[in-house]
């Protein structure tokens, strides 16, 4: 039995596929889009269709990029010696703002979570130690976020990469319990990359 | 701090419905079914984000609407507070204090803390383990915000760990989560350890008075592999997280052929003696029962003597489960220092004297 007209169930299902959306927050967008204007419309959906043709991985670390290597891989006046792991894309955002670090990211597209599906096998993680087995790496700061499976991944990365012979560094905890690196304030995660610890 | 309102907007059964409490004793009277629960269930869940019912919280909107809200007034020597529960469609909860967001319930739930007991709280001799971790766990939780920290980080590697156990992923994969389960769980343990020893010392003198005597002790049965049954000797972290992780290579076959995690505190189970003899298999039902309600008393005096202030006492019809002398038991409780709010079908187990001072509040009708 079809409650809604064809074109509207399509834009319903899409909806619902987004994170956070259910039923009824996706029937909210989908009226918004109906009643207002082509234009309006128009924009979003170009908007979607741009950042997906013109945004991909980087061909280096997996941050968002426009060409084949994202602006920082791009920069050749970097510290080419210190690589930061990170979760995600805006944790590079995160930490570029604190200003306190000047080598080169690794972003590995989540954290290790086997209830969610996620292993080390859906990560990053053979990239990043190709990267650092290719050599010139003194040290890999794991900024991976402060809860659980954050430490999980730098725990199962330091197992990995130690053997490799570079020094691996945890940043300090100081940052809110359970946040994500994100929420975290600028001072405090300038302090956490600064007050840093060797992994045991 | 006592509560001084609390407002109902489309909670469960109630449409609209406002309370104003006294600082001493309020007693709701009414047949099954006329929502006395569920004011005990709002009282609980808005001071403390805990329900003792364990809904869904889309479950507790009334039929029909898309929201419930929940308020409370509650004051004490020095200061005053109101806060707001909204509950939406979605099952989320937003909270406000004194009208300002907060984001977190445990921000929200700070300031009254709760002890509730309820006939399901009578099987904890004989029921279930985890009736007797949950029941030590909750306490910790409302104490202090670490343990409540702990307990959730320390669930989430076990679940991870038995998603890997369950998938026979290899031992690469569960090294980092054992390093976790071993860390956390020595540390759960020996804050539970700690807070077991505190309940402990208050529970047995309330039994000893209510038994005529008898001396009721309370061991822990660990899965840590430590094997020290008085909870007053405790190891150190170290030691603690030594023999886990012997423990966890001992039983790693174990946990391969059945799939998950079988070492560590969320197996620990709780025990009690009565004059040595271990009470699940030698007490008679009034002395399981007793053993509940002296450990209920704990932790009143035991949240009364960590956080400095009474806690709210609600029992939700546990009088008709108890006998004469249980119940005269629990009426001294009540008298205590400390507002305390029951529930009951028949003010028939009551004292006339405790009923005079009582306000009286009369469920059904306009519900
Ligand atoms: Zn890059």
């Amino acid at each position: 039995m079809a409650y809604y007209a064809p074109p509207i169930a399509r834009l319903l299902a899409e909806l619902e596929r987004l994170p956070g959306i259910g039923p009824k927050s996706a029937q909210r967008l989908a009226y918004h889009i109906l009643r207002g204007d082509a234009d309006t419309a128009g924009r979003l959906a170009d908007a979607i269709v741009e950042v997906k043709r013109s945004i991909h991985f980087c061909g280096r670390c997996f941050n968002f990029a426009e060409r084949e290597l994202c602006d920082i891989c791009d920069d050749t006046g970097r510290d080419a010696s210190a690589i930061c792991v990170v979760e995600e894309p805006r944790d590079v955002v995160a930490i570029e703002r604190t200003g306190e670090f000047r080598g080169y990211y690794h972003v590995l597209q989540g954290a290790i979570s086997p209830i969610d599906g996620i292993g080390p096998d859906q990560l990053r993680v053979r990239e990043l130690v190709a990267r650092v087995g290719a050599g010139g790496i003194t040290e890999v700061i794991l900024a991976t976020d402060p809860d659980i499976e954050g430490e999980t991944t730098a725990l199962y990365l330091s197992r990995l990469l130690k053997p490799l012979g570079t020094r691996v560094t945890r940043i300090a905890s100081g940052l809110p319990v359970g946040g994500d690196l994100e929420y975290a304030d600028e001072v405090t995660l300038g302090r956490a990359l600064e007050a840093r610890r060797e992994m045991d | 701090m006592w509560i001084t309102r609390l407002g109902l907007r489309d909670f469960r059964n109630y449409k609209h419905r406002d309370f104003t409490f006294g600082e001493g004793l309020t007693i709701f009277v009414g047949a099954n079914a006329t929502g006395k629960t569920t004011i005990a269930e709002a009282i609980q869940t808005i001071a403390t984000g805990e329900s003792f019912r364990k809904p869904k919280w889309d479950e507790t909107i009334r039929w029909g609407c898309r929201e419930a809200l929940v308020t409370m007034e509650a004051e004490g020597e020095t200061a005053a507070v109101s806060v707001e529960l909204h509950i939406t469609a979605d099952g989320r909860r937003g909270w406000k204090v004194d009208g300002v967001t907060r984001k977190q319930t445990r921000s929200a739930t700070r300031f009254v803390p709760v002890v509730v007991f309820t006939p399901d709280d009578l099987t904890l001799v004989k029921g279930p383990a985890e009736q007797r971790r949950s029941a030590i766990d909750a306490l910790g939780d409302q104490l202090s915000s670490g343990y409540a920290t702990l307990r959730r980080d320390y669930a989430r590697v076990v679940r991870q760990r038995n998603a890997l156990l369950r998938d026979d992923a290899p031992d690469s994969h569960l090294t980092p989560w054992d390093e976790h389960l071993v860390h956390l769980g020595a540390r759960l343990h020996l804050h539970r350890r700690r807070l077991l020893v505190r309940v402990a010392e208050a529970a047995a003198p309330v039994y000893a008075h209510i038994s005529a005597g008898e001396s009721l002790a309370i061991v822990i049965d660990d899965r840590c592999g430590i094997g020290l049954q008085d909870p007053t000797r405790a190891p150190s972290q170290e030691e603690l997280e030594t023999s886990l992780q012997a423990e966890l290579r001992h039983r790693a076959s174990d946990e391969r052929a059945r799939r998950t995690s079988l070492v560590g505190p969320h197996r620990d189970d709780i025990g009690f003696t009565l004059d040595g003899r271990d009470a699940r298999t030698f007490a008679s039902q009034g002395q399981q029962r007793t053993i509940a309600l002296a450990w209920k008393w704990a932790e009143v005096n035991v949240v009364a003597g960590m956080l400095g202030k009474s806690p709210v006492l609600i029992l939700d019809d546990v009088m008709s489960e108890l006998d004469e002398s249980r119940r005269r038991a629990l009426t001294d409780l009540v008298r205590r220092e400390g507002q305390t709010f029951i529930t009951t079908t028949n003010t028939g187990y009551f004292e006339p004297g405790l009923l005079e001072s009582a306000d009286v509040v009369t469920t059904g009708g306009d519900a």
